[in-house]
């Protein structure tokens, strides 16, 4: 990944279509049937995951991916392949649901959610873990029964069990939306820092900021979890 | 660098965005702290079991496979996501 500089506000995408992107656009203009069941197989999962961060439920999450592979194809002649056909793609599902989410009432316009949500202090670790700052020998360290114990213990079963998966999309699905658009994309579906801040229009401090946050949640809600077996 | 500090830092750290002279204290931290040492770890592990979310059904997508004469099969999402951040990914591992 190249290290960019970073800009004020929305950063625009490194990456444009592929060759291999452009190939598919033609085939999917001209009406191949079976490119486009490979696409929608490939990415239908992860429309609907992201897409259930906005509206109020799994089926109106799907419709939402459908009208968003309706999108796609309404919109072939359009792309001009200055972005991936993934973030394209992705682009139209996020306004797609947010438009959708609205509707439903569900949230506020998200470009008001997100700053207020950077903006707003949160502390990764409750602080009372932490010795004072006036603490005679460790100052702002762990406290003496504070301390994260290690997890090496926990078999590798209980760590992936349905339960513990369960558990763990809880938390996601508490998260501020923002921090759950983000850790949901980076984390759950393995995209890039980059594509990323291209989908959801962050610049790459606000994204690590809202992943930095999520991430914590996480981590917490998990050792409570685990605190409690 | 005191842990209050540390964990503030972790993402960053985790992204390979810290200044190299922020990072040697993070490391040099870490070192003596066996406490943040099991911090990071558990924040690795978080970050690896979420990327394993996908690997099992969540949302189960079946499909029917067509051309399977009376059979129908359903076949479930395994769709693995793209690890697209290689340079990254040795921190997490």
């Amino acid at each position: 990944m190249t290290a960019e500089p970073e800009t004020q506000g929305f950063k625009s995408t490194s990456f444009s279509a592929s060759a291999a992107d452009l190939e598919l656009i033609e085939a999917l203009r001209c009406g191949d049937e079976t490119a486009f069941a490979s696409l929608v197989d490939q990415y239908q999962a992860s429309l609907v995951r992201l897409a259930i961060i906005y509206v109020s439920s799994q089926a109106v999450a799907e419709e939402v991916a459908q009208e968003t592979w309706l999108g796609v194809l309404q919109g072939l002649d359009r792309f001009e392949g200055r972005s991936s056909l993934k973030t394209w793609i992705f682009r139209i599902l996020t306004n797609r649901a947010k438009t959708r989410g609205q509707r439903e009432a569900r949230n506020v316009p998200f470009s008001d959610l997100v700053s207020v949500e950077i903006e707003a202090d949160e502390p990764s670790v409750d602080p009372s873990r932490f010795n004072p700052p006036d603490h005679p020998n460790w100052p702002e360290h762990w406290g003496p029964a504070d301390a994260p114990q290690s997890w090496d213990a926990i078999p590798e079963q209980q760590f992936l069990s349905q339960e513990t998966k369960e558990h763990i999309l809880k938390a996601i699905a508490a998260l501020p939306p923002a921090q759950r658009e983000v850790i949901t994309l980076r984390d759950v579906e393995g995209w890039s820092s980059a594509e990323v801040c291209s989908v959801l229009s962050l610049s790459e401090a606000n994204q690590r900021v809202l992943l930095h946050r999520a991430r914590s949640r996480v981590r917490q809600a998990l050792e409570s979890y685990f605190g409690e077996g | 660098m005191n842990c209050r500090e540390l964990v503030e830092l972790v993402t960053e750290y985790l992204e390979g965005t810290l200044p190299s002279a922020e990072r040697e204290r993070f490391e040099t931290h870490l070192s003596t702290c066996s406490g943040c040492t099991s911090y990071l770890r558990q924040m690795r592990q978080t970050v690896l079991t979420l990327g394993k979310l996908t690997e099992e059904t969540i949302a189960p997508q079946t499909r029917i496979i067509e051309g399977d004469g009376d059979q129908q099969h359903q076949a479930n999402d395994d769709f693995v996501p793209e690890r697209v951040d290689v340079e990254h990914h040795h921190l997490i591992l």
